[in-house]
């Protein structure tokens, strides 16, 4: 999938983070963070991963998970390691700091099917199982999906202005795309 | 001597969390958000850890320790890190002073969160002496038990630092006493099943053999592109698993992957960086070709992945008696740290840190670099270690 294909939800309509001195905080793999001061999230070099940043527009609380594997069913590893349990582990530091997660939204990327491996299981791609269970997740728990940049075979990186809900996907080479 | 793979994963976590104290205390200090990309622990015989300090100048902190651990720990910056350190909390003030105030203060913050940590995690108390500065040239900086013997391994915790908000990037390294660190870790026989424990005196050999393998990766470059080339650096790390993306962060990196079968089993990637690989796909190839990385210079790349490829799994399967299969190579042209993700994802099904074994091949004049990096899987790294046969390590201690 190229970025054009990608099923954008259109661009909020806000000042661009430049215009604004708002924190920049890094977010790891299998790292979430949350912010409720308008900081901007950032993470880089997401392969078969996937990005969800979530928001709370008003309580002005945004948490952006990168997660490697869709769910942790006993394997080692901390929430944040896996989709579905980062994504709980989010949103409850997202309640901790003020959100309510009945506002919440969210929206994904990554997932990308770089490598074919030869031993990828009857059930498909790490990167589609990882997109499957994070929507399965997100629906379960009512939040809707605003946007995604999902699959393709290019690696991304991500910039999630919780001020705005606004994220950038930026592949190598310098493209970049808003959802 | 073997230590087992679950103690080396905690004190690897420990070591992290005490490195990320102190880049907390020390984004305090300098008003940014300051981050520990990655803490790795190296496994490397002593012999080259003094090649690879050789020619560096470094400041630090040395602390003694009784108790539950004992002896001598070091922590140390290198000394240019240290003083634009110091020049950026303390404008003006990069001399000799405020970089032994500051470095004494970083280096008890982060080795004090380290041993409490490992203490806690002991359940039994260790005393530290006051951190004492120390300033020296290469390995004089490591504690004087680091070399007891030289054939035995080492460990080195090593924490790259960076802030998202200025051009700052640093790293600190960390060594504990030999003696104190294996009488904690170490056991006398295998533990566990087999694949549970690391055999610590089969360290160096498989170091040499992969010094070996990637000897004859550069020859393959050599051969095929005509460009002299040299293996500057080769080591074995153990990470967990989700920091070894951040290892080669996000620049744009082109190259081959593959997955290894066989014991063990794995993933090899042979990455260059886009100018790397555009002059040596252009050795490869006879005509003037469009200025890029395009079909020719894949199909380039992708034949002299496949060559090195070989010659480095051979050395492997030479020396540990095994046989090891590679897939086809796949061609990939991406951020480097989105190129490993998806292996250390499929690794992290099933385990929680890597051995990661990373060797870069370069030419005298620097313009072709060259990056391969193996991620075996754990238990079958290990388990085939414990195979080697000791006549046949050229130094192999017995046990």
């Amino acid at each position: 999938m190229s970025p054009t294909d990608s099923s954008s939800a259109g661009a909020p309509s806000v000042p661009p983070t430049s215009e604004r001195s708002a924190p920049r905080l890094k977010v790891g793999l299998s790292d979430a963070v949350v912010a409720d001061d308008g900081a901007v999230l950032v993470t880089s070099g997401l392969g078969s991963c996937l990005g969800v940043a979530l928001s709370d527009p008003s309580a002005g609380v945004g948490g952006l998970l990168h997660a490697m594997l869709p769910a942790a069913d006993d394997r080692p590893g901390a929430p944040e390691k896996f989709v579905v349990d980062g994504i709980d582990a989010t949103i409850a530091a997202m309640v901790d700091a003020g959100g309510d997660p009945d506002e919440l939204r969210a929206k994904i990327a990554g997932a990308a099917e770089m490598i074919e491996f030869n031993a990828n299981g009857a059930d498909g791609s790490v990167g589609s199982r990882n997109v499957a269970a994070a929507e399965a997740a997100l629906s379960e728990r009512g939040i809707p999906v605003d946007g995604a940049d999902t699959g393709g075979d290019r690696g991304r990186s991500l910039r999630f202005d919780t001020a705005t809900g606004a994220l950038h996907v930026s592949y190598a080479g310098g493209e970049t795309i808003l959802l | 001597m073997y230590v087992d793979i679950q103690s080396l994963g905690e004190f690897s976590d420990l070591a992290s969390q005490g490195a990320d104290r102190a880049a907390d205390a020390l984004g305090q200090l300098a008003g940014a958000n300051v981050y520990v990309d990655v803490t790795d622990v190296t496994l490397m015989a002593a012999g080259d850890l003094h090649e690879s300090f050789a020619g560096r100048e470094f400041v630090g902190v040395e602390i003694g320790l009784q108790g539950g651990i004992s002896g001598q720990t070091v922590l140390a910056f290198e000394l240019d890190a240290a003083e634009s350190l110091v020049e950026r909390l303390m404008p003006g003030g990069g001399d000799g002073e405020f970089v032994r105030s500051g470095v004494t203060e970083a280096g008890n913050i982060m080795t004090s969160g380290f041993i409490d940590g490992w203490a806690d995690h002991l359940g039994v108390g260790i005393d530290m002496t006051p951190p004492a500065y120390v300033r020296a040239s290469g390995t004089d900086i490591l504690p004087d038990g680091v070399f007891d013997d030289d054939r035995q391994g080492v460990f080195m915790f090593e924490s790259q630092v960076s802030s998202m908000d200025e051009d700052l990037e640093f790293a600190i390294y960390m060594l504990p006493e030999y003696a104190g660190f294996t009488d904690m870790l170490g056991h006398d026989g295998p533990v566990g099943e087999a694949g549970d424990a690391v055999p610590v005196n089969k360290l160096p050999t498989f170091n040499r053999m992969t010094e070996q393998g990637a000897a004859s990766a550069a020859d393959n470059i050599t051969m095929m592109t005509g460009t002299e080339t040299d293996v500057d650096v080769s080591r074995l790390r153990f990470v967990p698993v989700q920091d070894v993306p951040a290892e080669l962060g996000t620049e744009t990196v082109a190259g081959t992957v593959f997955e290894l079968h066989g014991d063990p089993s794995g993933y090899l990637a042979i990455l260059f960086d886009e100018a790397s690989a555009e002059e040596v796909a252009g050795g490869m190839i006879p005509t003037e070709t469009e200025p890029g990385i395009g079909d020719m210079e894949k199909g380039a790349l992708r034949e002299l992945g496949n060559i090195m490829t070989s010659g480095f799994i051979d050395g492997w399967a030479n020396v540990l008696g095994t046989s090891i299969e590679h897939t086809p190579p796949q061609f990939v042209h991406d951020m480097g740290s989105a190129v490993m993700s998806p292996l250390v994802t499929r690794l992290g099904q099933t385990q929680d840190h890597a051995f990661i074994i990373d060797s870069t091949v370069r030419t005298p004049d620097g313009n072709v670099r060259c990056d391969i990096y193996a991620l075996p899987d754990q238990r079958e790294l290990a388990a085939a270690l414990d195979r080697i046969e000791p006549p046949a390590t050229d130094g192999g201690l017995p046990r």
